[in-house]
């Protein structure tokens, strides 16, 4: 599988872990942390902080995508038109082409209800749907999600994580994430990269893991 | 006593510093917001986001100002002081004098003032609300992660859509309060007094009609530019918006006026 980012010993601040990693194309990866905040390697990883230590390399135009629990719709627009703007501002297509893919998404996450909707009166995870759609709107390869399942509940969780995981398949998407549980980990056959207190481990599988919980 | 007068100083000297580097910085951003902008519209020429964008600004601010608001107040400064100054001053000047005063002084200073103040209350307070709250609501960074300068898609179509809105604003303001006051001056006073509507088309000329364009041009980009500016300063509060919209306002009021001074020396 082609390898979209590799990091030699990239450290995100002066104190932090070194992290040593390969994300390939068209895999999940979860970032798991004993006690660390892992927020800062993804913006890392996404370059919207240059690594303090160490180097991150990418392959040639590579697309990313990021989205932090801080991030917002555009209040006065409805859904159909946040998810249209940003493709249209960068003309990714034909009007018609860009409608039908927002169309598409809408569809998928279940949202055609809430097309006209301003984004105040829909529901946090309705919200969250449009947030990761109008995303996927730009087409990326690569999508970093911080702390995806903040401010959700259990149920919303679980709808949430099928989407994702249903999505990163038929998109052939590369999720990048943190703060996830065992459900996402095991539904969408995520790669594990988690953190002790000193140290970064890789893990291809959630028995793997486990196993090395197990023993420590 | 000194110290009162130190006092004074002091703060009158601080009041220019901040309102200097405030006219400063807001000038710089007004021009970059222009620069990308045009840079932007000339790579994507068949884009119609950002036209949309502007003309949804100019209904804003434009047509839905002039009804009822300017249509409205153009009624009462035609009644209050264009036909007052007419039956005034025909007793003692001649037609050409009245015409020149009226012309001068209702069309040229008072419109675009008045203009410019109604735009500072209704749009400038509601660009600085609207894109601080987007601001402090992470809307515009979202925006930015998508790849969307928010100077390009907020502020450029505001700042175009103001000047565009105040120079049509002004030229109705002055049209209109003209009409009325020549209008009421024929009811009040004589007939005779309707004769000043014939004249007073012919009493403008090229340069004076350049000049008053680009005078509520410059007004409105100002209007937009400080609203932008101080919209865009907000750090992550929500209680900083009234604050950053207070000197939206005030920071407007004096460059509104500046350009007004410059404007009447010219």
């Amino acid at each position: 599988m082609k390898t979209l980012i590799q990091t030699e010993n990239a450290q995100p601040h002066d104190n932090s872990p070194a992290l040593n990693c390969q994300l390939t194309e068209k895999s999940t990866f979860c970032f798991k942390s004993k006690s660390i905040s892992l927020s800062p390697y993804l913006k890392m990883l996404d370059l919207h902080s240059s690594p303090y230590n160490g180097s991150v390399h990418y392959t040639p135009q590579l697309h990313t995508a990021y989205l932090n629990p801080e991030i917002q719709l555009v209040s006065w627009l409805p859904s159909f038109a946040n998810l249209t703007l940003a493709a249209n501002y960068h003309q990714l297509g034909t009007r018609q082409e860009i409608n039908e893919r927002a169309d598409y998404l809408l569809d998928c996450f279940s949202c055609t209800a809430i097309r006209d909707r301003l984004p105040h009166f829909i529901s946090p995870l309705e919200r969250k749907y449009l947030l990761i759609a109008r995303t996927l709107m730009l087409e990326p390869q690569l999508l970093f999600l911080d702390t995806p399942f903040i401010g959700l509940n259990r149920q919303e969780t679980e709808k949430l994580t099928e989407k994702l995981v249903t999505l990163a398949k038929q998109c052939q998407l590369t999720l990048v994430t943190n703060e996830t549980g065992s459900n996402f980990i095991q539904l969408a056959q995520a790669h594990i990269i988690y953190c002790d207190t000193q140290k970064f481990h890789y893990f291809s599988h959630w028995n793997d893991f486990q196993r090395y919980l197990k023993v420590t | 006593m000194i110290t009162f007068l130190l006092y004074l100083l002091n703060s009158l000297g601080r009041w220019v510093i901040q309102y200097s580097h405030a006219f400063f910085s807001a000038l710089q951003l007004t021009l970059v917001i222009l620069r990308r902008g045009h840079i932007y519209q000339r790579q994507h020429r068949k884009n119609k986001l950002i036209k949309h964008a502007i003309t949804a600004q100019i209904i804003f601010s434009g047509i839905d100002t002039l009804f009822p608001t300017l249509f409205i107040l153009s009624i009462f400064i035609g009644f209050g002081v264009t036909a007052q100054l007419i039956l005034f001053l025909q007793t003692f000047s001649n037609e050409q004098e009245v015409i020149r005063l009226l012309t001068e002084f209702i069309a040229l200073q008072l419109s675009p003032t008045l203009t410019a103040i109604i735009l500072i209350a209704r749009s400038g307070s509601a660009i600085t609300v609207d894109i601080g709250n987007m601001y402090v609501n992470y809307e515009t960074k979202g925006l930015a992660l998508l790849g969307v300068d928010p100077y390009i898609y907020l502020a450029y179509p505001r700042i175009i859509g103001l000047a565009i809105s105040q120079m049509a604003l002004a030229v109705y303001f002055a049209t209109l309060s003209m009409l009325f006051g020549i209008f009421f001056a024929g009811l009040l006073g004589s007939p005779s007094n309707f004769k000043y509507f014939f004249i007073i088309i012919d009493s403008f000329n090229n340069q004076e009609l350049f000049l008053f364009l680009l005078k509520n041009l410059l007004s409105g980009a100002a209007i937009a530019g400080y609203a932008c500016y101080f919209a865009f300063n907000i750090q992550s509060s929500i209680t900083e918006v009234p604050q950053a919209t207070q000197k939206s306002i005030v920071h407007s009021l004096i460059a509104v006026f500046m350009i007004n001074t410059v404007f009447a020396m010219v």
